[in-house]
């Protein structure tokens, strides 16, 4: 199991798992572990030669046992595809795994946050190029969770309603929305720390996936795809992000967080990235070179 | 300081075998779970009655 050393200066946990300097690093597609296993060809982690939706437990976990799970998500066999490019009942499909999997892996004795996201392109440091995303669940609350959970309770204390909720109340005006239906909103919030990152939020209070009913999802499912696909037209090229699923931890707490997914990508231009660099990683004070009102009207136009 | 040891409970061992399950609140699932060869799990998830997929 991993070796979970505490940071005093930080109060927050760093894990240490050697073992995942070994895992597979840009592996050709004839070689992919997320593939199925086709007739005649190497076995790969899916020995079925088709599968819709997979899922299994990460052979170079973070946490494992009695510590939490690490799990991978293939959405789609096919290998040159992505999220975006699903159908929409696809999208809904994943949904639905994404919520199973939620509600699962919160019953194991150990686990403090189940943590869904997804990496995706070579720039954000994906080692599979397959369409996947993947799931911690956690034996402690992550501090950016840790942390949003502790505003959102301050909030409330403070003025008895969701803080989240009022962000979303604060983009009445539309000026930073990218897209909404009637249960959700894509929007790059006036607090962005990347130049096109943008929170899609169900408009009327959620906690976690398990919360949604069946038309929450399909609407999920109909603005992730327009969203991703507006990325996509951004710069002409397969934009790559960081998908961060921002639920409630398991257990009766936290009645008071927001459900939101968060996307973080990493390009200011088509051939420039943001680095996190000295002031952000050093001194965790983000600075940005774009303003959220701008970025979001030029996602809306895509 | 260092390294810590959090409450542990032992894992559940899993299932040789679970039967077929179905999920979903909108769109069906079927689900099945299926032991790797290491010990590790693999868990099959499509539409409610269909072979196997395609639609993406």
């Amino acid at each position: 199991v991993s070796e979970l050393r505490w940071h005093p200066l930080l109060e927050e946990w760093v894990t240490v798992a050697p073992w995942r300097q070994d895992r597979t690093y840009h592996p050709p597609a004839s070689h992919c572990p997320l593939c199925p296993t086709r007739p005649g060809m190497a076995s790969t982690e899916i020995p079925e030669p088709d599968y819709y939706i997979a899922v299994f437990e990460n052979r170079y976990p973070s946490y494992t046992g009695e510590q939490g799970r690490c799990e991978v998500v293939c959405y789609t066999p096919d290998h040159d595809s992505s999220l975006g490019e699903q159908s929409v009942e696809h999208i809904q499909d994943l949904i639905t795994v994404w919520r199973d999997r939620t509600e699962e892996l919160s019953r194991l004795p150990n686990v403090r946050y189940v943590y869904i996201f997804e990496n995706r392109g070579e720039a954000i440091g994906v080692t599979l190029s397959h369409p996947h995303g993947q799931i911690y669940a956690y034996p402690f609350l992550p501090p950016v969770l840790d942390r949003e959970l502790a505003s959102e309770a301050r909030h409330m204390r403070k003025h008895g309603r969701c803080l989240y909720c009022d962000v979303i109340e604060g983009e009445s005006s539309g000026k930073r929305t990218v897209t909404r239906n009637a249960r959700w909103i894509a929007f790059v919030p006036p607090f962005a720390r990347w130049p096109y990152e943008v929170h899609i939020a169900p408009v009327q209070h959620r906690g976690w996936l398990p919360d949604l009913d069946g038309e929450d999802e399909e609407s999920l499912a109909k603005i992730m795809k327009t969203m991703l696909q507006k990325y996509d037209r951004l710069f002409d090229m397969p934009l790559p992000y960081v998908m961060a699923m921002h639920q409630r931890p398991p257990g009766r707490g936290a009645r008071h967080h927001h459900f939101h997914i968060e996307f973080y990508p990493p390009n200011r231009s088509r051939d420039k990235l943001k680095y996190l660099a000295g002031s952000e990683l050093g001194a965790g004070a983000f600075i940005l070179d774009a303003r959220a009102e701008d970025t979001a009207a030029e996602l809306r136009g895509k | 300081l260092g390294s810590s040891a959090l409450p542990i409970e032992p894992r559940r061992e899993p299932k040789t075998k679970r039967p077929r399950k179905r999920v979903g609140r909108g769109r069906k699932l079927d689900k099945r779970v299926e032991p790797k060869p290491d010990g590790r799990y693999l868990i099959y998830y499509k539409p409610s009655g269909r072979s196997t997929r395609t639609d993406s």
